[in-house]
């Protein structure tokens, strides 16, 4: 098994359109979008759902106001602000409720108790290169980075059952939990920056990341000519830190036709400016990745 | 005034928008807030100097062995798996706690169990290039798994500004929830394509449970673009279109070296302004209905 993810710490660089390339590319792979949040693969993928199922997350507390008799003990225990006074009871608001059960730990009317929710769905589905795992969070749900895990889980039992061995994640943005989640394990991880000052820091902390796991890391820079003095400083930082930049994508209006037509870019135009580095990319994370020892 | 400015979506402009919000305002005293502490980037294009680096930090149990008996009531409480009992030993996983505080209510033993502070990031004031601007961001630990808790501290920060703008994070979890909950306004910026109109459509259902007033801003417009997905999304969702900015090699540019560019086309300033102008009266509505 040999698992691929794909990140960027900041949002917006192109992680989606990368990975939808490179997936139409290998052809036949395991395809995992690990974005639960604000998942966007499938839209220019256009999977077949074949599975999904309820994640069930954490357990909220449901205060029984006949049993409540108004001691405010759990206001107290409550760190999330996520218990207030209803006239004479408490009241639970679900959306703050980290469900950590200090509140039934004071409560000594056993007035609260605790229903698992559901925060989201997996699915496992099929696309035209292989079979697909992915998911939507419920939204304002705290077990991001929990889906996350279930999604690369199921994303390694399709590649068993399918005999697949390349799995390609779609990354989430940023550097905390769903990250992590998306990052462990991983053999390769593609960071795909932009040349700008944001892009620019947060490839630095995302960089940061990898490192902390140890995670043999490549670099790809997209929209690549739309800031040179940008794109010289994260050469720079690349060559400074050992990072193989394997390709600089050109900003191409074919990207924009291709996400609008729900397809990916080599689908929209294989002979775009964009394409044609997207596929060197592809052969140099073949020859020099995925069939090597 | 707080208004927060989310998207869903990574990469639509909440930052360009949120920084050039901060600008227009500062003729007050304006704070602007960046909440993004995995990414944050606010600070690239506002702040001129770090007047003040706080470090964060949130409590996780510490056992003192001289009492401690092994009962096992802080790992069955836990509910994230963040502690594990054993015969003689009692291990903490400090990444998985989230500061709840439940072993330290369930602990029978006087002493045996304490919290103590553990660094999650760091806090980080400053003032602006110009105008009367204080700018505030979190920086996340790498590794450190939990942003909500240093958002919910950065946010505590604020000092008390006539205008405060709140840079959120992507995304459309807690992290999401944490920047935007107490604000008076939302501001959610998106992009007229496929990904910009699914990930408006989760924000629009995000923030309607947070119950506070939303407008949409679409930027790197493209009249080219088919934007029927988008305007349907807001009229469905009663969230007004209140701005658009046009999609323009040279604001790429001049927001890729960290200048101000909506600030900097007059046209658009003074949109924003007006932009502004009528939030603030919605809010002055709002609050005058309720009292």
């Amino acid at each position: 098994m040999k698992q691929l993810v794909v990140i960027s710490g900041k949002g917006g660089t192109g992680k989606t359109t990368v990975t939808g390339a490179l997936g139409f590319l290998a052809n036949k792979l395991v395809l995992a979008d690990a974005d639960v949040e604000a998942p966007n693969l499938h839209l220019i993928l256009n999977p077949i759902i074949k599975e999904q199922e309820p994640f069930i997350g954490m357990s909220k507390a449901k205060i029984d106001p006949d049993r409540c008799v108004g001691c405010w003990a759990c206001i107290d225990a409550c760190r999330y602000n996520a218990i207030f006074k209803n006239g004479d009871v408490a009241k639970v608001d679900n959306l703050e409720c980290e469900s950590c059960h200090a509140c039934g730990l004071v409560c000594k009317e056993s007035a609260i108790s605790y229903e698992p929710s559901q925060s989201g769905v997996t699915f496992n589905s099929e696309s035209k290169w292989g079979p697909m795992s992915h998911a939507q969070l419920a939204m304002g749900e705290e077990t991001s980075g929990r889906i996350v895990a279930v999604v690369r889980e199921n994303a390694k039992n399709l590649s068993k059952e399918h005999q697949e061995p390349f799995i390609l994640i779609d990354g989430p943005p940023g550097i905390a939990c769903p990250v992590i989640a998306a990052v462990t394990g991983v053999d390769l991880a593609l960071i795909v920056t932009e040349p700008t000052i944001s892009g620019l820091s947060d490839l630095e902390r995302a960089y940061e990341l990898v490192k902390h796991f140890e995670i043999d890391t490549r670099v790809v820079i997209n929209k690549a000519d739309i800031a040179s003095t940008m794109a010289t400083k994260i050469r720079e930082f690349c060559n400074n830190n050992n990072i193989p930049i394997i390709g600089e994508i050109p900003f191409d209006p074919i990207v924009g036709k291709a996400i609008a037509n729900r397809r990916t870019v080599i689908e929209e135009d294989a002979n775009a400016p964009a394409s044609i580095v997207l596929n060197d990319i592809w052969n140099k994370i073949e020859t020099e990745w995925l069939f090597s020892e | 005034m707080k208004i927060a400015v989310a998207s869903g979506k990574g990469g639509t402009g909440k930052t360009a928008v949120a920084v050039s919000l901060a600008a227009v305002a500062s003729t007050k005293s304006c704070c602007l807030i960046d909440c993004d502490v995995e990414a944050p980037n606010a600070a690239h294009f506002l702040r001129k100097d770090i007047t003040e680096t706080k470090t964060a930090t949130v409590p996780i149990p510490k056992i003192d062995y001289n009492f401690c008996n092994f009962c096992g009531a802080c790992g069955q409480i836990c509910q994230f798996n963040a502690i594990a009992v054993l015969l003689k030993e009692v291990i903490v996983l400090d990444k998985l706690c989230h500061s709840c505080g439940a072993c330290s209510i369930a602990c029978p033993v006087p002493g045996a169990l304490t919290e103590v502070p553990k660094e999650i990031g760091l806090i980080r004031v400053g003032n602006s290039n110009f105008g009367n601007i204080k700018v505030i961001d979190g920086l996340l630990n790498i590794g450190e798994p939990i942003a909500t808790q240093l958002i919910n501290q950065v946010k505590e920060t604020n000092q008390n500004s006539d205008v405060t703008i709140i840079d959120c994070p992507p995304g459309a979890a807690c992290p999401v929830i944490e920047s935007i909950k107490g604000s008076d306004y939302v501001i959610l910026v998106t992009e007229p394509t496929p990904f910009g109109a699914h990930d408006l459509s989760l924000a629009l259902e995000l923030t309607s449970v947070l119950r506070i007033p939303r407008a949409v801003v679409i930027n790197k417009d493209d009249p080219n673009t088919d934007q029927e997905e988008i305007e349907s999304l807001c009229r469905k969702n009663n969230a007004p279109i209140v701005l658009r900015i046009p999609f323009k090699r040279e604001f790429a540019q001049k927001y890729a070296v960290g200048e101000l560019f909506i600030y900097q086309d007059l046209e658009l300033r003074s949109d924003m302004l007006t932009m502004l102008e009528n939030i603030e009266s919605e809010i002055q509505k709002a609050k005058g209905v309720v009292d």
